[in-house]
């Protein structure tokens, strides 16, 4: 039996690019509390610079992530109704209970972490700065043992936003694509190349004079490591999700042959420099800049393919479905403005980061930097 | 799709067809607990009604006047359908004398109004519900649009109205129905293929319909486990889950078009 749609209605796409940069920052930000949650329990090999960099990422994202959600509601002044109407059966009503959470535990680790750097402020030039200094709500230290119970549930509840984003779409049973376990697993992985993606691009931004010897061999170690696993784990993946499709094989569609083959293609970027990451040791904002893209496009792409292009499939016709990206604020405009405010907040976090006004030029790779603010042992 | 995998979904499709004309109340075991969100009691309906419909394709010419009058009745933005007639063209390569036969092939859609219905368990502030009649609601003044139920529906029976910015579908108007009237698109059908009615009712037009064609009774996805309650008489299995068919309304590639 041949048949030919002659009238077709096609449904149009609801959930708006808005969704794809909530995955993508909320993402990054659970994906920087572990690896920050790492880093400080190896603080004594880590850089204070990669561990600002991986807790301001934790917390800017937890913050633009969740301004991002509210945008894919068509209603966001009715954002209070998830409250009025908590509904244990469903994970997004779970997760309006687990985000907020989230992402004051992110703020609170944050500000914990740099409460040194905030406090150095008022031996700033700048008025405004010294303001900011008062931030630090007191002289007293953070020990140790506060910032991992509070990073330690920080962490707790990134996972629960990452169960939470996973099993959300994963229900959605009238979508093969979505409801298979590799769907979550590949945002889960790939969360971590965005995480490394953010702090390399925030470590760009940090003022530190060019060839200074600030990344020590475990900065480099983690780096590397977060991103080959990462990159190994989604290339595993993603020919596994793209086969669970019944109702068609996206093989034999040349628009998906193009984006699996682009996906893969930026996994295998990311295994690149990976490669690169041991490497950096010396200062170099260029190399930083060009890593970050990569595994920020990288983990961009795959969220809008897995979430945009999955919605211009058909569920009963052939499709698929015409999709144009917008230039307003459902679009283009929405992508830019996040990202834009995500870079707003990136730089005047980074003023707050304590960088010594005469960085050591040791060509010791396997040196860090001598840490005015945190206890660190020498090698 | 194979034979064998189409046969069993035949299967499936009287199973579950089968099962929704006995009594509804039999959900089936495997599938989960199902949510209705319809413990207020202005959500409650007709007690003891359950409400379907039944398309007999082989009176439907593809007019579009259900679409029309669902439009006017409903007041749709433009371009946004709570129902819709899909058409399709049919030509048979099984090397019988037909082969160049062309037939029209038209297809009634709007909201199965499932006994299962996977848009309200999502529904995260419990605007969606299901009455106790059976027909499936939105509480469009609670709705946050978020249009999960949107993603849920495998009948592409949701979407997210233009004008109100809330979850819009087919209500087998509602409104009408507590009036004592028809439906708009069940008013308006020409060759009066669209029968609604109560199925708890053994004397209902529906329920005699749904009797004498009880061999011939289809519904859209069966292994879905929605168990829909829009019931079609006369439709070709090639037409119950995803159609494997030539695009040729739009092309978003350009090659077809």
């Amino acid at each position: 039996m041949n048949i030919t749609e002659i009238l077709v209605q096609p449904q149009a796409i609801a959930w708006l690019p808005w969704a794809v940069q909530y995955f993508f920052y909320i993402g990054s930000a659970y994906a920087a509390a572990i690896l920050f949650l790492l880093s400080y329990l190896f603080r004594a090999h880590t850089s204070h610079y990669l561990r600002s960099a991986l807790v301001l990422t934790m917390s800017i994202g937890a913050v633009v992530g969740p301004l991002a959600l509210t945008g894919d509601l068509h209603q966001p002044g009715r954002a209070w109704h998830f409250y009025s109407n908590i509904t244990t059966w469903s994970w997004m009503s779970l997760g309006s209970l687990f985000l907020p959470l989230f992402s004051a535990l992110a703020i609170l680790t944050a500000w914990l972490y740099l409460r040194d750097d905030i406090a150095k402020l008022k031996h700033s030039d700048s008025a405004i700065a010294q303001k900011i200094s008062w931030f630090s709500l007191g002289n007293w230290k953070t020990t140790s043992s506060q910032m991992i119970a509070v990073t330690v549930v920080t962490c707790l509840a990134g996972l629960s936003i990452a169960l939470y984003t996973g099993a959300e779409i994963y229900v959605v049973q009238s979508r093969p694509l979505w409801h298979q376990p590799a769907a979550p697993l590949l945002w889960f992985v790939t969360a971590f190349i965005g995480a490394i993606g953010f702090a390399l691009l925030l470590l760009a931004l940090f003022p530190i004079p060019a060839k200074a010897n600030v990344f020590t061999q475990s900065d480099q170690g983690l780096i590397k490591r977060a991103l080959l696993v990462s990159a190994i784990l989604a290339a595993v993946l993603l020919p596994i999700w793209a086969s669970n499709n019944p109702s068609f094989s996206l093989y034999e569609s040349q628009a998906w042959l193009v984006r699996l083959g682009g996906l893969a293609v930026s996994f295998l970027a990311c295994m690149g420099i990976a490669l690169l990451a041991s490497k950096i040791a010396l200062y170099n904002r260029a190399q930083l800049l060009v890593m970050s893209a990569i595994s920020l496009l990288c983990c961009w792409y795959l969220r809008w393919v897995t979430i945009m292009d999955v919605q211009t499939i058909a569920k009963f016709d052939q499709g698929p479905y015409p999709y144009e990206l917008p230039m307003g604020s459902a679009g283009l405009l929405g992508i830019l403005g996040m990202a834009g405010l995500w870079l707003a907040l990136a730089l005047a976090a980074s003023e707050i980061v304590a960088i010594p006004a005469t960085p050591t030029k040791n060509k010791a790779i396997t040196k860090p930097l001598s840490q005015p603010l945190t206890k660190q042992r020498t090698q | 799709m194979d034979s064998s995998k189409r046969r069993l979904m035949t299967r499936l499709g009287t199973l579950t067809a089968g099962a929704a004309i006995i009594p509804v109340s039999a959900a089936n075991p495997f599938t989960t607990t199902i949510i209705r969100n319809n413990q207020a009691p202005d959500r409650k309906g007709h007690v003891g009604k359950r409400y379907a419909m039944a398309v007999d394709l082989r009176k439907c010419v593809g007019c579009q006047a259900c679409t029309v009058g669902c439009s006017i009745e409903n007041q749709a933005p433009i371009g946004q359908f709570r129902t819709t007639v899909k058409q399709y063209e049919v030509t048979l390569d099984d090397g019988s004398s037909e082969l160049q036969n062309v037939k029209s092939f038209t297809l009634p859609r709007l909201c199965n109004h499932c006994e299962n219905p996977p848009c309200v368990k999502v529904c995260p502030v419990q605007a969606t519900f299901q009455r106790e009649d059976g027909i499936v609601m939105v509480d469009n003044e609670r709705c946050v649009a978020c249009a999960y139920c949107v993603q849920a529906c495998p009948y592409d029976a949701r979407f997210i109205n233009e004008e109100t910015l809330t979850a819009d579908k087919c209500t087998f108007c509602a409104h009408r129905l507590e009036a004592g009237l028809l439906p708009a698109c069940v008013e308006t059908c020409v060759g009066g293929a669209r029968i609604i009615g109560d199925i708890n009712d053994p004397n209902s037009q529906i329920s005699q319909v749904m009797r004498d064609h009880q061999d011939d009774i289809k519904v859209l996805k069966p292994e879905e486990n929605t168990q829909p309650h829009v019931f079609y008489i006369g439709m070709d299995d090639a037409f119950t889950s995803k159609i494997d068919s030539n695009v040729a309304i739009y092309d978003p590639a350009g090659d077809n078009a």
